[in-house]
C-alpha cells in the first residue's frame, strides 16, 4: 500500500514478507471469470487494456492530423476527411481515455484497498459501467467504420444538427451511453467512501488519491446527465427536428453552447483531479514526507469541484453573451485558478527535506508540475475577458488545452500506471528502458 | 513599465515585425499586447519559480545527502502566502481583461456602421450605402467601425487578428464588435469557428484606407441603391405598407421613428426596438405585438433572406419625417454614422 495514510508505515522485512498464494489474477481461470467478475480489481484490468486500446486510435488520429498539416495543401486526405479526423481523435480522447482514465483503472482498483474495504459498493454496477464503456466503444468504432463524424468534439449545432450528413446521432449516443459508464463509476465512488471506509479511516486520514477521486466522482455524477440531454436535443433535433436549438424554429442556438460546456468545463476537471490524486501519492512517496499541507490539498480538491460547475461561460465570451454575466464567469474562472497554485505549491514544499529518489513515476510526476503549470497560467490568458477574444478560438487554446490534458493528466496516468504497476501485477517494469520515457515526452509535450 | 525607452521601441519594433505575433493596426491592439506581455510575464516567473523549487530542493534532499526524510505537516503561512499571491495576481489579470473587455464589446456611439453575414463558407459585408463586398471589407482609417454580425446558416467566428478583435457569428441573433484602424493595409480576416468542409477556405481580406481613398471606393463601388432603399423597395414588394401604411387609422403601427424607441407589448413587457427586435418582429410578429394591435400580421419567415432583413432593418433604422431629404444626400456615400439607439450597447 501507497505510504501516505497519517502514519508512516513500517514495511515488513524482506525476509518475512509472503506472497500470498492466490491473487486476483490466480483466483479464477478463464475468459469467463473475467467477463463476469465483481472483482474490482479485475474490473480495473479490463479497464485498463480497452482505455489503452482506444487511446492508441485516438493517438493514430492525431498522428493523422498532424501528417496531413505537414504541408497546407491537402495532400494526404481532403477537408472533410481531415475535420473527420480531428473530430475522431477528440471524440475517442476525450470520452473514451482521458474522462475514465486514472478513475476506471487506478481508482477502481486503489480506492477499497485504500479505504480498507472488500470492493466497490455496488459491484455488479462496476461491471456494468465496464460493458457500458464498451458498448460505447463499440457505437465510436462503428461510426468510425461506417464513414466517421466531423462535427468537432463539440457537436456545435446547428452545424451538427442540420449541416452535416455524416454519423452525428451514432456518434452522440456512443458518448451519451459512455456517459452512463461515468456516471456509475462515480456513484460508486461515492457510496464507497462514504459507507465503507474500515475503522478508524476518517475523512481527514484518507489518502488524498481518494480525496481527489471524491472531488471527480461528484462532477462525474452531477455534470455527466447535462450532457446526456444536451446531446439526446440534438438527436431529437436531427431526427425529429423539435427545433429545440433552430433557430429557424424559435429555438436558440447558444443554449446547446450552455448546456453543453455546463458538462464540458467539469469534465475537465473530472479528467484532471483524478491525475493530481496520483501525483499527490507519488511524490510523496518518492520524497519518503507526507504531503505538504494535506488539508488545504484536499480542500483544494473539493475546491475545484465546487468551482468548476461556475466557469462553464469562459467558453463562450465572444458568443454576444451579456457583457454582466462574462465578468461573473472571468471572476469565477480566476477564482478555480487558486486551488490549483495551491496543489502546485503544496506538492513542489512536500520534496522539501525529503529524501528524494528518481524512479520513474517520480519523473513523470515533475514532468506533470511542469507542463501543468504552464497549462494552467496559458488558462489565466484565457479566462481574463479581454485577452480571451484575441486567444479563444486559436491554437492557443489548443495548446492550453494539450498542457493540461498531455502534459497534465497522461504524465499522471502513466506515473500512476508506472507506480502501482507492481502492485496491480507482481511484477516490476523494466526501469532502465522506462526512465527515458518521461524525459522524451516533456519534451515532446513542450 | 520600468524598462528603458530604447528597449521599449525595439521590443514593440521587434514584435510589429515578427511573424508570430500579428501586427498592431487598430487602436485596441497595444492595449491588447500589454496584457498579453503582462501575462506571458507571469508565466515565466510562475513556471521558473515552480521549477527552482522542484530542481532545487530535488538537488539539495536527494537521497545520497539526505538519507533521512523530516515529517513536516504544512505551514499555515506558507498556505496563506501561496493562496493570497496568486489570487492578487489572478485578480489584477481579472480587472485588467474586465476592462479591455468592455471597451472592445462596446461600440462608441459615433461609429460607422457595416453589416456582415457569414455563411457557408464566405463572408457578406453590406455598406449602408448599398456597397456589397465578399470575402473583403473596405474600411477608413481613423474612424470607428461598428459590424453588426449574423449568420445565415451555421456559427462562424469574424476574426481580424491585427485589429486583435473577434466576434461569433451567430445564426438568428445579431452581434455586433467594433474597431478603429490605424495604418492603411491589408489585413487577415479569419473565420475561426469550425463551420463545415471548406471551413479553412473561409477567409478574406479587410483593406484599411486613408479616408479621401475610401471616399472614392465608395463612389466607385456603389450598386446605386442604398439598404435603406433596397429595404423600401422589400417593404413595398412584401406588401408591408398595406398596413403600416402611417395612417392613424391603419392595421398595424405607424414605423416611422420607431426604431430606438420602447415599446409597449401586449404581454404587458416594455421593449426597446433595436435591430435584433425589428428583425424577430418581421420574423415572430406574434411574439412582440403591440398593445392595441390585433394579432393579424403574418410571419415572414423563410421570405426574406438575411441580408432582405437587414436592409428592412435599415429602412426602418431611418424611417423618420426627413427620410426623402437624407437618402438623396446620401446614396453614394456609406459613412453616416449609424443613427444611435440608447442602450444599443450590445446585451
Amino acid at each position: 500500500m501507497s505510504a501516505t495514510s497519517t502514519t508512516i508505515v513500517t514495511l515488513p522485512d524482506q525476509a518475512t514478507a509472503t506472497i500470498p498464494k492466490t491473487n486476483y489474477i490466480s483466483a479464477e481461470h478463464g475468459l469467463l471469470s473475467w467477463l463476469l467478475t465483481g472483482d474490482h480489481k479485475r474490473i480495473a484490468m479490463l479497464y485498463l487494456i480497452s482505455i489503452t486500446f482506444f487511446f492508441f486510435i485516438g493517438g493514430a488520429f492525431a498522428g493523422l492530423i498532424r501528417l496531413e498539416l505537414l504541408t497546407p495543401q491537402p495532400d494526404l486526405v481532403a477537408s472533410d476527411t481531415y475535420n473527420k479526423f480531428f473530430t475522431m481523435h477528440g471524440v475517442i480522447m476525450v470520452f473514451l481515455f482521458l474522462v475514465p482514465s486514472v478513475p476506471a483503472t487506478l481508482g477502481n482498483f486503489l480506492i477499497p484497498i485504500m479505504l480498507g474495504a472488500r470492493d466497490l459498493a455496488f459491484p455488479k454496477i462496476n461491471l456494468l459501467s465496464w460493458y457500458l464503456y464498451l458498448a460505447g466503444g463499440t457505437l465510436t468504432l462503428a461510426a468510425l467504420v461506417l464513414g466517421g463524424v466531423d462535427t468537432g468534439w463539440t457537436f456545435t449545432t446547428p452545424l451538427s444538427t442540420h449541416y452535416l450528413n455524416t454519423h452525428v446521432v451514432t456518434t452522440a449516443s456512443a458518448i451519451f451511453v459512455a456517459g452512463f459508464s461515468s456516471i456509475f463509476t462515480g456513484l460508486n465512488f461515492i457510496v464507497t467512501i462514504h459507507r465503507m471506509r474500515c475503522p478508524g479511516m476518517t475523512w481527514f486520514r484518507m489518502p488524498l488519491f481518494v480525496w481527489s477521486h471524491y472531488a471527480a466522482s461528484i462532477l462525474m455524477v452531477l455534470g455527466t446527465p447535462v450532457l446526456a440531454i444536451a446531446l439526446t436535443l440534438v438527436g431529437l433535433e436531427r431526427i425529429a427536428g423539435i427545433g429545440v436549438f433552430d433557430p429557424t424554429k424559435g429555438g436558440d442556438p447558444l443554449l446547446f453552447q450552455h448546456l453543453f460546456w455546463f458538462y464540458s468545463h467539469p469534465a475537465v476537471y473530472i479528467m484532471i483531479l483524478p491525475g493530481m490524486g496520483v501525483i499527490s501519492e507519488v511524490i510523496s512517496t518518492f520524497s519518503r514526507k507526507r504531503v505538504f499541507g494535506y488539508t488545504a490539498v484536499a480542500f483544494s480538491s473539493v475546491a475545484i469541484a465546487l468551482f468548476g460547475f461556475f466557469v462553464w461561460e469562459h467558453h463562450m465570451f465572444i458568443m454576444g453573451v451579456s457583457n454582466y454575466s462574462a465578468l461573473v464567469f472571468s471572476l469565477l474562472t480566476m477564482l478555480v485558478a487558486v486551488p490549483s497554485a495551491i496543489k502546485i505549491f503544496n506538492w513542489a514544499f512536500t520534496l522539501q527535506k525529503g529524501s528524494i529518489t528518481f524512479e520513474t513515476p517520480m519523473l513523470y510526476a515533475f514532468g506533470f508540475m511542469g507542463l501543468f503549470t504552464i497549462g494552467g497560467l496559458t488558462g489565466v490568458f484565457l479566462g481574463a475577458l479581454g485577452m480571451d477574444i484575441q486567444l479563444t478560438e486559436t491554437y492557443f487554446i489548443v495548446a492550453h488545452f494539450h498542457f493540461v490534458m498531455v502534459g497534465g493528466m497522461l504524465m499522471a496516468f502513466l506515473s500512476g500506471v508506472h507506480f502501482w504497476w507492481p502492485k496491480m501485477t507482481g511484477r516490476m517494469y523494466r526501469s532502465r528502458s522506462r526512465s527515458w520515457l518521461p524525459w522524451s515526452r516533456s519534451s515532446a509535450s513542450t | 513599465m520600468g524598462i528603458s525607452e530604447v528597449l521599449w521601441q525595439y521590443l514593440v519594433k521587434w514584435l510589429t515585425n515578427s511573424a508570430i505575433f500579428p501586427r498592431e493596426a487598430s487602436t485596441v491592439a497595444p492595449y491588447m499586447d500589454q496584457l498579453y506581455l503582462f501575462l506571458i510575464g507571469i508565466t515565466i516567473v510562475g513556471l521558473a519559480l515552480v521549477m527552482a523549487l522542484i530542481f532545487g530542493f530535488s538537488y539539495r534532499y536527494r537521497k545520497q545527502v539526505h538519507p533521512v526524510a523530516e515529517q513536516i505537516e504544512g505551514s499555515t503561512l506558507l498556505e496563506a502566502t501561496w493562496t493570497i499571491i496568486p489570487l492578487g495576481i489572478f485578480l489584477v489579470t481579472f480587472v485588467w481583461g474586465a476592462f479591455l473587455y468592455f471597451r472592445i464589446y462596446t461600440p462608441p456611439t459615433n461609429s460607422m456602421n457595416i453589416y456582415i453575414v457569414g455563411k457557408q463558407w464566405m463572408w457578406k459585408a453590406e455598406h449602408p450605402g448599398g456597397q456589397h463586398e465578399i470575402n473583403e471589407l473596405h474600411v477608413p482609417v481613423g474612424r470607428p467601425i461598428q459590424l453588426t454580425l449574423i449568420s445565415q446558416d451555421v456559427f462562424h467566428s469574424y476574426s481580424l487578428p491585427e485589429f486583435r478583435v473577434k466576434r461569433e457569428v451567430i445564426p438568428g441573433r445579431y452581434t455586433t464588435v467594433w474597431f478603429e484602424a490605424t495604418n492603411p493595409g491589408t489585413y487577415h480576416l479569419f473565420c475561426t469557428q469550425y463551420c463545415g468542409t471548406d471551413h479553412s477556405r473561409m477567409i478574406g481580406e479587410v483593406t484599411a484606407m486613408l479616408p479621401e481613398e475610401y471616399k472614392k471606393w465608395t463612389e466607385q463601388s456603389t450598386s446605386g441603391m442604398s439598404l435603406a432603399q433596397n429595404g423600401e423597395r422589400i417593404f413595398a414588394s412584401m406588401g408591408c405598407n398595406a398596413c403600416h401604411s402611417g395612417n392613424p387609422a391603419a392595421r398595424g403601427p405607424n414605423l416611422a421613428g420607431v426604431y430606438g424607441s420602447k415599446i409597449q407589448l401586449a404581454n404587458g413587457s416594455v421593449q426597446l426596438a433595436d435591430e435584433a427586435f425589428i428583425r424577430d418582429t418581421i420574423l415572430n410578429p406574434s411574439q412582440h405585438l403591440p398593445a392595441g394591435y390585433a394579432p393579424i400580421m403574418p410571419t415572414y419567415k423563410g421570405q426574406i433572406s438575411e441580408d432582405g432583413l437587414i436592409d428592412l432593418v435599415e429602412y426602418l433604422k431611418q424611417l423618420n419625417t426627413n427620410y426623402r431629404v437624407q437618402q438623396t444626400q446620401t446614396t453614394s456615400a456609406s459613412d453616416q454614422a449609424a443613427p444611435s439607439t440608447p442602450g444599443m450597447v450590445k446585451p
